[in-house]
């Protein structure tokens, strides 16, 4: 696990959204503390972390060490199911006009 | 007073909050994540744009509520208070046909005969306040300048936590299978074989609380259904829209969060949704895709980051259910059915939900709403 970046930077965990190691485990404090749970849903949404533009291709993993370190230093048991958040379309991203087809607003 | 709340999205949150403020110990429990279900998944709107007086008013006070409570978390320090509530976002309905101006003239009717602010606006002044609009697309529209818009998750996870600063138990991944009368209290079993004894239990769970009332003996299902909803992120943006755009027709909703990214969604698509799927659909992606490029032209540039599906529940007369149920008196209270306003009424609402399952009162402004006119006899 990372201890800090390089030459005094924070180390940057999830480039597409900017958030550093100290924002990722502040992240999970404030979800076990203020929430009483540990799930990767409610973890990237307080983080952010997988919610850019490559929807977690760079961070996913490091997200889920974070995940999975914290909960085994709480004693919480590990569902290997419980660290995946759930994968969306599209594969990467698409522009809105290659959906437009007004034959769907049709009465 | 021991009360047990089924369902983590906003109603179970604040619900739960209220009650613990009135001196009960309360336990939530939610199936899976809190604001897996319908919460999680719209635009986060607080708006007055509602189809009925009553909750046209729960709406313009829900507002004033959600103030009150963002200053009294931020003074307990709850880090989600912050994001309370997001931005002022004058609301603006739009008719793309000359059928949909006649109904939407009705409807504004219904707002300002509620109490809210509204204005008529023809397609010039729309440009105002929605950025890229073509105004070609635009019959008719209406504007309540006065709504605001949210992340429904802050808000949600705020109400949990205090709820918890209150001595509330909360559990997420606890799934409800039995409901039963176990000597003067109730049992309330979940698939982990875990067992939660209380005085009353408030099923607050959306869409899945037809299920458990089944259970109880009380039958919704030919009152409330569920329908498939869903919605969509793009690629961030600078902050240019501040405003909230609804076509009715569609059950559509645009906007841009403080995050920057567009979200559109599409809060009923029309078609019943009994299992409860929440797969991305590409009838979703084209409809919304292809209104909002309608709208606003340019934005067939945008790209979209993520697609996903949703429900929201359906009553048959577009009204809540909230009171005690008819089998389990004094035992099983309801609060579910909001269709799509959960989050615009239920500031307001969840308090009353929460003095009448604590001091056995009755609030006239829940009696529109009671589980009688919805169960099958």
């Amino acid at each position: 696990m990372s201890e800090g970046g390089s030459r005094g930077h924070p180390a940057i965990v999830c480039r597409c959204m900017d958030i550093t190691e100290e924002e990722m485990l502040m992240a999970f404090k404030v979800m076990v503390r203020f929430l009483g749970t540990a799930d990767p849903d409610t973890y990237r949404r307080i983080s952010s972390a997988t919610t850019g533009y490559c929807q977690g291709r760079g961070c996913l993993q490091h997200m889920q060490r974070y995940l999975a370190r914290g909960m085994r230093e709480l004693g919480i048991s590990l569902d290997m199911d419980r660290l995946v958040p759930k994968k969306r379309p599209p594969l990467q991203p698409v522009p809105m006009g290659l959906f437009y087809n007004p034959e769907v607003l049709e009465e | 007073m021991r009360v047990v709340v089924v369902g983590g999205g906003i109603v179970g949150a604040l619900t739960a909050y209220y009650l613990t403020e009135r001196g009960a110990k309360v336990t939530l429990l939610e199936k899976r994540y809190f604001t897996y279900g319908s919460t999680g998944r719209s635009t986060g709107s607080f708006t007055a744009q509602q189809h009925h007086p009553v909750l046209v008013r729960a709406a313009l006070r829900s507002i004033e509520r959600v103030k009150e409570l963002k200053k009294r978390f931020i003074e307990q320090r709850i880090p989600f208070a912050y994001r309370f509530m997001d931005d002022e976002s004058p609301h603006v309905a739009i008719a793309m046909s000359d059928g949909d101006a006649e109904r939407l003239e009705k409807e504004a009717l219904i707002w300002s005969s509620g109490g809210a602010e509204v204005l008529r606006a023809d397609p010039e002044k729309v440009t105002e306040y929605v950025p890229f609009l073509d105004p070609e697309a635009v019959r008719a529209a209406f504007i309540t300048p006065k709504d605001y818009k949210a992340m429904p998750q802050p808000i949600t996870w705020a109400s949990i936590a205090a709820a918890r600063l209150n001595g509330a138990e909360t559990r997420t991944y606890e799934e409800v299978t039995k409901i039963e009368r176990e000597d003067d209290a109730i049992a309330v079993r979940t698939s982990s074989g875990r067992k939660y004894v209380a005085d009353a239990v408030v099923l607050a769970a959306g869409a899945a609380t037809p299920k458990l009332a089944s259970g109880v003996g009380d039958k919704f299902n030919d009152f409330v259904k569920p329908h498939y909803a869903g919605g969509l992120v793009t690629e961030p943006f600078r902050y240019v829209m501040k405003a909230t755009v609804r076509v009715m027709r569609f059950s559509y909703r645009f906007t841009q969060t403080v995050r920057r990214e567009f979200v559109a969604t599409i809060d009923d698509m029309g078609e019943e949704n009994q299992s409860l799927d929440v797969s991305d659909s590409l009838k979703f992606i084209e409809k919304a895709s292809t209104i909002t490029v309608k709208l606003m032209p340019v934005m067939r540039a945008v790209n979209i980051l993520r697609v996903w599906g949703a429900y929201v529940d359906v009553t048959a007369d577009r009204l809540p259910i909230i009171g005690w149920s008819l089998n389990a008196e004094d035992a099983v209270y309801y609060a579910f059915g909001f269709n799509d306003y959960g989050l615009s009424t239920s500031p307001y609402l969840a308090e009353l939900i929460a003095d009448e399952v604590s001091k056995g009162v009755r609030h006239p402004d829940l009696e529109s709403f009671r589980p009688a006119r919805a169960l099958k006899q």
